[in-house]
């Protein structure tokens, strides 16, 4: 009885900063929001720079992620399983998301003084590329604590509702980043 | 037995996760805090005693100047009473054990030490000079000082924030004894709910703006950089957004400790329960709206001014509810001049003072004349410092019987209590008259017609270091020669006066059942005299 109580207390300490989490990723979608207003056009131009398959097959792993571990939270006598596969397609994901950055780096896609901009703004079009860069890497940093995490839960420690619930806020980031980054421009276009 | 001889070793006090001990190694951290930001304070007053600036090069001004304002913003006023006394009482109020996420506190102290040390040495490797607003591009561009090292530091106490903050939500959700219900939770909780609400919701967006700050500053990839397009006006914004709802939490908990006191040294029910309690909810909720009142003059749409000019006014509402309701509490009271009642009554004049001239500000029009003088200095120091410090005191020397066990002495404390309520109005009046005269603030130097004012202004600060030294000399001396303080010396209605002082480790002996409301005065209870 106890225990069960204190479970629910983590769970809505989880909820609680999941909502801080809101306002600060809030903040940078609206500087997203402020540019995209201000250029719109060199925003566009920006995001058909994104390569498309990459963020694609991104979202589908992640999204596949969330999925087994849901399965997990809904299915405790397969948790174990679930949350390896949930685990390993993150992992995937990030291992897809440095080969990626990898891409950006050589095509000139780093918002530094080598930037290679295509359109006549090309500082607007280096606000794209800082967005993508601060929104991805961020991403990237809650994507190794949440593995870490999941990691946590493995051992048997804490409360796998408090590690799912985190794992599908990034997940949900990723949902508005995705068709922000890769899909946006192109429907412009 | 008590929490305090529970364990005499380092390591017992280092590794605590009693809410107490961590306020304790709280009030120490924040304690040095005040006085590093009340030196640079004091520098600057000295400084201004001549015109031509007497100690201090420009240069040196400004970073003085942002030393004292990132030390006294992050590092006391935002974590001032939460960490301290929330910690403390916020437990022991409710009935509780502890908070629902001991080791969490434990971490936030850490986190907060960590960075306290990252902005420290920022200062003191060369400084800042820019204001503890940071404004872009100044900040990214034009500035050349430690900015990494205390933007670190601010980002770490940001976290410690949010723990807190979700701690405190958490456990006044959670952990209430039986019996206590919403609307018998005492006041204080309610605010500091609030508080906690808005430290969860405002810190994450200060959070993200230091991080777009400091890849601006170092990296060169600006979101604010008006070189490829970037607006600086959008940092604004977005600092504001914190640091508007960050003024209500350095001000909701002081609310608080003087809704407390005004009803235990008056012997009344707080006047209007409810309204007093929901106009906290009301300050945090209307506090996230009023942020562009900041960006009057900064080339903000008229239309948006007008907007968030009304807000603001819109805001002194569910203060003026508070300040009228202790009011209505004094009203027939049976009222004890007490060391913290002094406090209370000193934070209520103050504050009301601060709150008023606030309304001068958030007037479009009156703003544009007194925008970026010494009467903006004025106002929020009447809030800050009138106000919330006087409220840190008056709940310090309220709570240090439960504290430490030991009764601090009545007539020093007395006298600090008036000392500091003459000594701020000295230090900062003249500000009032000398910002409505023009004088500009952020400056080393002024025009040789202000020095009177000037000099009765440092006058009063050194009145005013004195007698913040004062408690700090007495109540160290208490804790070895005060008398031993009973269980409820101020024959006080809370929850935490129904355990010995100081508490047992586990707060009480069993978890407390509540039948009635937060301030329940039976006649039996009065004190001697």
């Amino acid at each position: 009885m106890a225990e069960r109580y204190e479970a629910d207390t983590d769970v809505i300490g989880m909820w609680l900063f999941l909502a801080s989490e809101v306002l600060f990723f809030g903040a940078l979608f609206f500087v997203y929001l402020v540019y995209q207003h201000l250029y719109p056009q060199a925003m566009a131009a920006g995001a058909r720079r994104t390569d498309l398959a990459f963020g694609t097959i991104n979202a589908t792993l992640l999204l596949t992620s969330s999925l087994a571990m849901s399965v997990g939270i809904g299915w405790p006598d397969r948790l174990r399983q679930a949350f390896l596969a949930a685990g390993g397609l993150g992992a995937a994901f990030l291992a897809v998301k440095t080969l990626e950055y990898g891409q950006d780096f050589r095509e000139g896609l780093f918002p530094g003084v080598h930037f290679a901009a295509l359109t006549p703004e090309a500082g607007a079009e280096r606000l794209f590329f800082i967005f993508y860069f601060t929104a991805t890497a961020i991403h990237a940093a809650h994507m190794l604590i949440g593995l870490g995490l999941i990691a946590y839960a493995l051992k048997g420690k804490g409360s796998p509702m408090v590690v799912a619930l985190y794992w599908s806020f990034v997940d949900i980031v990723w949902i508005c980043l995705y068709p922000l980054l890769y899909l946006v421009g192109r429907g412009a276009g | 037995m008590n929490y305090l001889t529970d364990g005499w070793t380092i390591r017992s006090w280092l590794l605590t996760t009693d809410h107490k001990r961590i306020a304790l190694l709280y009030l120490a951290s924040i304690t040095a805090f005040f006085f590093l930001g009340g030196t640079a304070a004091a520098l600057i007053r000295l400084n201004l005693l001549s015109p031509a600036g007497t100690l201090l090069s420009a240069e040196a001004y400004n970073r003085m100047m942002t030393l004292h304002g990132v030390i006294m913003v992050w590092f006391f006023l935002v974590p001032a009473i939460p960490v301290t006394m929330g910690n403390f009482i916020v437990p022991l109020m409710i009935g509780a054990r502890d908070l629902a996420f001991p080791r969490l506190n434990l971490v936030s102290w850490y986190l907060f030490v960590i960075a306290g040390l990252f902005a420290v040495y920022g200062m003191f490797m060369g400084g800042v000079d820019t204001g503890w607003t940071f404004y872009a591009p100044l900040s990214t561009a034009f500035s050349h000082g430690h900015l990494v090292a205390v933007a670190a530091g601010i980002f770490i106490a940001g976290f410690s924030s949010v723990a807190t903050g979700l701690n405190f939500v958490v456990t006044i959700h959670r952990l209430r004894a039986p019996g206590l219900t919403w609307y018998r939770l005492p006041l204080f909780l309610w605010s500091l709910y609030a508080t906690s609400v808005i430290l969860l919701l405002a810190t994450p967006v200060l959070t993200m703006t230091l991080i777009l700050l400091v890849l601006e500053f170092s990296f060169g990839i600006g979101v604010f950089d008006p070189a490829i397009g970037g607006d600086p006006l959008l940092f604004q914004h977005l600092f504001w957004f914190y640091s508007h709802p960050a003024v209500y939490v350095m001000i909701l908990p002081g609310l608080g400790v003087t809704s407390e006191l005004v009803s235990v040294y008056a012997r009344k029910p707080v006047f209007g329960y409810k309204f007093v309690a929901w106009s906290s909810i009301a300050i945090a909720v209307i506090g996230f709206f009023v942020w562009g009142h900041h960006m009057f003059v900064a080339g903000q749409s008229l239309y948006a001014s007008l907007l968030f000019s009304f807000l603001s006014f819109l805001v002194a509402v569910p203060s003026a509810i508070k300040v009228f309701n202790w009011l209505g509490t004094l009203h027939k009271g049976r009222i004890r001049f007490d060391a913290p009642m002094l406090y209370a009554f000193g934070f209520i004049g103050l504050f009301t003072m601060g709150g008023l001239t606030g309304l001068f500000l958030a007037a479009l029009a009156a703003d544009v004349h007194l925008t970026q003088t010494y009467f903006v200095v004025a106002h929020f120091h009447y809030i800050m410092v009138g106000g919330m410090v006087s409220a840190y005191f008056g709940g310090l020397h309220y709570w240090w019987p439960k504290i430490t066990g030991r009764m601090y002495p009545e007539m020093w404390a007395r006298a600090a209590a008036i000392l500091i309520f003459f000594g701020f109005n000295l230090t900062f009046f003249p500000q009032f008259i000398l910002g409505y005269l023009g004088m500009p603030r952020r400056y080393h130097a002024y025009p040789p017609e202000f020095q009177i004012l000037n000099v009765l202004s440092s006058a009063g600060a050194s009145i005013l270091a004195l007698a913040y030294v004062l408690p700090f000399g007495y109540l160290a001396w208490s804790l070895l020669f005060g008398a031993r303080a009973p269980a409820n010396p101020w024959g006080a209605p809370g929850l935490e006066w129904k355990t010995q002082s100081p508490p047992i480790s586990g707060n009480f002996e069993r978890t407390p059942m509540v039948t009635e409301g937060p301030y329940v005065y039976p006649p039996e209870a009065l004190p001697h005299g």
